[in-house]
Order: C-alpha cells, then structure tokens, then sequence
C-alpha cells in the first residue's frame, strides 16, 4: 500500500496535476473579488454616467460574503470543468495504455490500487479547495473588508472538497466503465450537472452530493444536523462507486494489445 | 472603456493575480525548454503560455507537456 | 509447467482459439511460433491470467488458470508484446514499485543483469525500444518466478538487442527456469529453444522438440535446373528411385528431397539416360524457415 501511496503521489506532482489544479483554483479564488471590485464597476461605470454609477455601486451589493459566494458558484460551474479533465485519466488511460498490465502481474490488489487513487487524488483536492477559498477569503476581505470568521470558511472549504472527492470518484468509476480519459470526463461532467439538474428540480437537496454545495453556499460557522444526511449519502456513494470499480477491474481482461 | 487607469492602488490590489501568473509562465518556460513540447511547436507554446491568463499554462499542461502519456 | 486443453477463446463470438493443445515441461525453453494474427498473443494472455478462456482447460504451475482470481498470484514472470510503463518514473522506481519497495538490493541485482545500472535513474520515456524490454524481462524477474512467459521479448529490437535478449534468455535457462515465449523469427527458436509449438488457425499444428524437428525437416534436398523442360516421364523415375523422398517441380527447376549425397549418381545417370541438360545441381538443407512456409502454404 505504501509503495502504492508514493507512486501516486509521484504521478500527481510530475504530471503536472497538482500544480494545474492550485493554479487554476487560485485564479478562480483571486479572479472573482477583482472582477466584482474592480472590472465590472469600471464597465458599468463607463455605460453609465454620473450618479447612476454609484448607485450601481450600491445595488450589487459587493460584499465579502457576496463575493465568496459568487466564488463558490464558479467552482461548481468551472471548477468541476477543471477536475474532471484534469484527472480524467486517472483510471482510464491506465486501461487504455495498458499501464496496469505490468502491476496486475506483479500482484498489485486492485482495491490498493483504486484506494491509493482516491486518497491521494482526494487529498489533493481537499487541500485545493481549502486553500482557495482561504485565498479567496484573504483576498476579498482585503477588497471589501472582513465579515466572517475563518471558521465558516474552513468547513466550506471541506465540503466543498468533499463534493469534489465525489467527482473523483465519479472519474475513476466512469474510467473503468468507458476505457476513455475524454469518455469518462464527459460523463462525469454530465453525471454532477445532472445530478444538479435533478436535484434542484425535484428539491431534494438533503439526499443528494448537490446539497453539500447549498451547505457550502450558507456560509454558516455551525455543523448543524441538516448536515449530515447529504454528507454520508456523499460518503455512501463514493463507497459503492469505489466497490463498483474494483468489482469491475477484477472482472475485466487485459489483452495485450490495447482495448478499444 | 475609458477610466480604465492603471493606478498604483490598482496595481497593488491585483498584484495576487500577477503573481500567479507570472510564476505559472516561469515555470512553463522552465517545463518547455527543458523537458520539450507536443502538439504545438515551443514558441506557440510560450506565447500561450504568456498572453492567456492562466488558462494558456493549464492548457499546456494538460495537451503540451512530451512526457505525460 | 504448463498444460493446456481444447482451448478455445472468443472476442464477440469471433473464435481466435479453437481448440488449442499444448504441454510445456519444466527446465526447458518452449518456442512458440506461428504468423501474426492467429492467436499467440492471445494465448499467453490467457496462461498469464490476463484473460480469461471460453472453454478448454489450462493448468499453470498446478493451478487451474479459470478459476485463479489474480494475475499476480499465478508466480509468473510475465512481459508483453509491448510493456507499458509509466513514462514518469525512473528505470529504479518503476522495479522498487512493482516489488512493493520490499528488496532494494534484488532491484539493484536486476538492474545490474539487465544491464541498466547506468541507466537506473534516468527516466523510462527517454527509453529505446531494446532498453524497454530489457526492463520488462528485469520486471519479470522481481518476484523470482520459476516460470516466465514473453511475448515477443526479441521482436522489433536491433540485431545486436536481440542478441542480449537471447543471452539472458538462456541465463535464465540455466539458472533452472522454465521459459515460454513467442516469435515470428524462426532464426531465435533455432537458437534457444528445446520444444517448439506452432500454432495456426487457432490450433496447434505441431509441437516436437527441436532437434526431432531439425532430424525430420532438415533433410538434404538436391535443386536441379535445366535448360529445357524435364519429361513427365523423368520426374516418374526420379521419384521412384531408392533414396529420394519427395519430387517438387517449379518453372524450370526441380527440387528433390533425398536422404543422402550418394543418390547423385543415380540421379544423374537418370537425367542422362532422358536426355536432360543440366544447367545447376545443387546442394541445400531445408531450414525451419522453408518448413513454416510451407506449413502455412499447406493450410
């Protein structure tokens, strides 16, 4: 299992996978206060001429608590573009260049396999998540000045990466599934929006990983018991998924030459 | 899109975004000229990397970097 | 080592083994050969584990390949037609990896056999093709198997890469392994093998050892070429004549298997006696080349 850990933490860092995912979430983190302080009055400043343009000011409301949200929204939208196809061949090019072959032979377990994945990999985006939204923290209470405690930001910073851990898991069953890095982040993709989709239609936020994101959206410093439901239905489904992997890794064949 | 004035403060309050950016190009230029570039040739790569704001980098390594697959 | 039954392997219905036999002893090197495209790969798959058989039985080491539930619990060494390894790591961590980092001074042991010492910490993607398979027999290895199976270990490498593959090969004849693996270059199996197999169509055609082979096919043959055509009534003669085993005419020449150089003289009063002019009279020795060829023309 150890041996397991360092090669994935190896692939992570000279793949370029870690540096792509911090960089892209902290410029989402940093890029939203400067849009919402800085461009977007300029724009509607320069449409608008003279008194209106505070007023603008006024009505949109630019507040730090404001700007985070409008930054946690931007993850799911744009965030979740960013994970599924960096990491979109975590498991299916693996098939696909036949990569595992060699590690099959050699008596590699796949649940090792599959679980060295998702704890490195799931790590990694906690810590991403959490560090942006600090940095997003940081940098919007420098722009509009301080209202929340670090707190509320810590636990959304969790959730939200726990929501992400979701979308890896999605990765690596979907890759296992379809064969194909491009396949299985497309699908992915389509599995959160729809799940999304769903949700929101239907109202069902406590039963579903969505509602995770509605817990992030409040913003609140408190763990309350609402909590708890779509945060172990996240849990459970990130299990199955991992079992659904590993039931269909040990099912599957591996001829020599690659599978289409 | 007048009043668009560079000013100090406003350099100040974007300097958190400038920042990354311009550690992300120096490491691509490092990553470019030493370990080589697919799809594109070196050059594009580069101004990718410089005039797109942080996207062209992520882009690079995502479809540019030889040694991944 | 191996024993393998009436195995038959379907992709979607389409049959690339159809009833495959074949018995592998212990100590020996087992050359299996056959055109591209009729199933060796697919056949090694199987026996590694890899892949499972529609019907048939396969029994590796004692093992019942069907129902073993891990590639990696059969105690094979295994390489593949074309090992993938992650182009990201070093010849060193890719062999630390694959042995779960238990022994590093087997890996450096390997590295020193394979000859890759120097080359150890330099990363896989800058690999040739020769230094790529010499590392997946070094990952073969790892465990210590007392069978190996390789795909094509010297296929698609330079003259002088094939040569080192070969040379541990043979190395690891005699340290007491048993060796299976596949070619399409018949000058390899002629050189390392003990028991050759060749498969066509999905089955087995024969499966002798090497030397039988050589002893059977390997006879003398006598190509005459004249400036006019042989008579029908010659090439009668010829073939009845004591010592001649076979008569095969092609345009302007006549190829004649015989069992030793002394049936020259009668031939050569016979082609007298009609009238032949000859043009060449030579001597050739059938290689397990012609052999193949013709076993697949046959088919």
């Amino acid at each position: 299992m150890k041996s397991e850990l360092h090669k994935e933490a190896l692939s992570a860092l000279r793949s370029g996978r870690i540096l792509i995912l911090m960089a892209s979430f902290l410029f989402l983190a940093l890029l939203t206060p400067t849009m919402l302080k800085i461009v977007l009055p300029k724009v509607l400043g320069s449409r608008i001429a003279g008194d209106a343009s505070q007023e603008i000011h006024e009505i949109m409301n630019m507040t730090q608590l404001g700007c985070i949200r409008s930054y946690v929204g931007h993850v799911f939208e744009i965030g979740s573009l960013i994970v599924a196809f960096t990491l979109c061949g975590l498991t299916a090019s693996e098939i696909h260049g036949n990569t595992w072959v060699l590690p099959v032979c050699a008596g590699k377990r796949f649940a090792q396999m599959v679980g060295a994945k998702l704890f490195i990999f799931g790590s990694l985006l906690m810590i991403t998540s959490v560090l942006a939204l600090l940095a997003n923290y940081g940098y919007s209470g420098l722009l509009f000045g301080f209202e929340l405690g670090v707190l509320p930001i810590l636990r959304a910073g969790l959730l939200q990466g726990m929501y992400m851990l979701f979308l890896l898991s999605c990765l690596i069953t979907w890759g296992v599934f379809r064969k194909r890095p491009i396949a299985a982040g497309f699908l992915t993709l389509a599995t959160a929006y729809g799940v999304h989709l769903i949700t929101s239609l239907l109202r069902i936020h406590p039963y579903t990983p969505s509602g995770l994101l509605i817990h992030v959206h409040e913003l609140t410093p408190a763990f309350d018991s609402s909590l708890l439901l779509p945060l172990g239905v996240t849990i459970l489904l990130i299990i199955a998924m991992a079992l659904i992997t590993i039931g269909l890794l040990k099912r599957l064949e591996w001829n020599g030459r690659s599978a289409w | 899109m007048n009043g668009f004035v560079l000013t100090k403060d406003l350099l100040f309050l974007l300097s958190p975004l400038l920042l990354l950016q311009t550690s992300l190009v120096v490491y691509c230029g490092f990553v470019i000229f030493k370990e080589g570039v697919r799809n594109l040739s070196k050059g594009a790569w580069l101004l990718i990397c410089l005039f797109i704001n942080v996207i062209g980098p992520v882009l690079f390594f995502l479809l540019g970097r030889k040694e991944v697959e | 080592m191996i024993s393998v039954q009436g195995l038959r392997k379907e992709f979607d219905g389409f049959p690339v083994l159809k009833g495959l036999d074949m018995e592998v002893k212990t100590g020996e090197i087992y050359g299996f050969i056959g055109q591209n495209g009729v199933g060796k790969t697919t056949t090694m798959s199987i026996l590694a584990g890899l892949s499972r058989p529609t019907r048939g039985t396969c029994v590796v080491r004692g093992k019942d390949v069907s129902k073993n539930t891990h590639p990696g619990d059969l105690g094979i060494g295994y390489l593949p037609e074309d090992p993938k390894f992650y182009p990201w790591m070093s010849a060193r961590e890719t062999l630390l990896y694959l042995s779960d980092a238990q022994n590093k001074g087997r890996v450096q042991e390997i590295l020193r056999w394979t000859g890759l010492a120097d080359a150890s910490e330099r990363r896989v993607c800058g690999f040739s093709r020769g230094m790529k398979q010499r590392l997946g027999i070094g990952v073969a290895l790892i465990r210590d198997p007392d069978l190996f199976i390789l795909d094509e270990p010297s296929s698609a490498l330079d003259p002088r890469g094939r040569n080192e593959v070969l040379c541990l090969i043979k190395d690891l004849q005699k340290m007491g392994k048993t060796i299976l693996l596949s070619t399409h270059i018949l000058d390899d199996i002629e050189r390392i093998c003990d028991t050759v197999g060749m498969i066509d169509d999905g089955r087995m055609v024969f499966e002798k050892p090497l030397a039988q082979l050589q002893r059977e096919y390997r006879q003398l043959s006598l190509q005459i070429t004249s400036i006019m055509d042989i008579s029908a009534a010659a090439i009668e003669k010829l073939s009845r004549l004591t010592g001649v085993r076979s008569v095969t005419k092609a345009e302007g020449s006549l190829t004649l298997g015989v069992s030793d150089k002394t049936v020259s003289l009668a031939v050569m009063a016979l082609l007298v006696e009609h009238g032949v002019a000859v043009e060449s009279f030579t001597w050739s020795k059938t290689r397990l080349e012609d052999l193949f060829l013709r076993e697949v023309r046959d088919r």
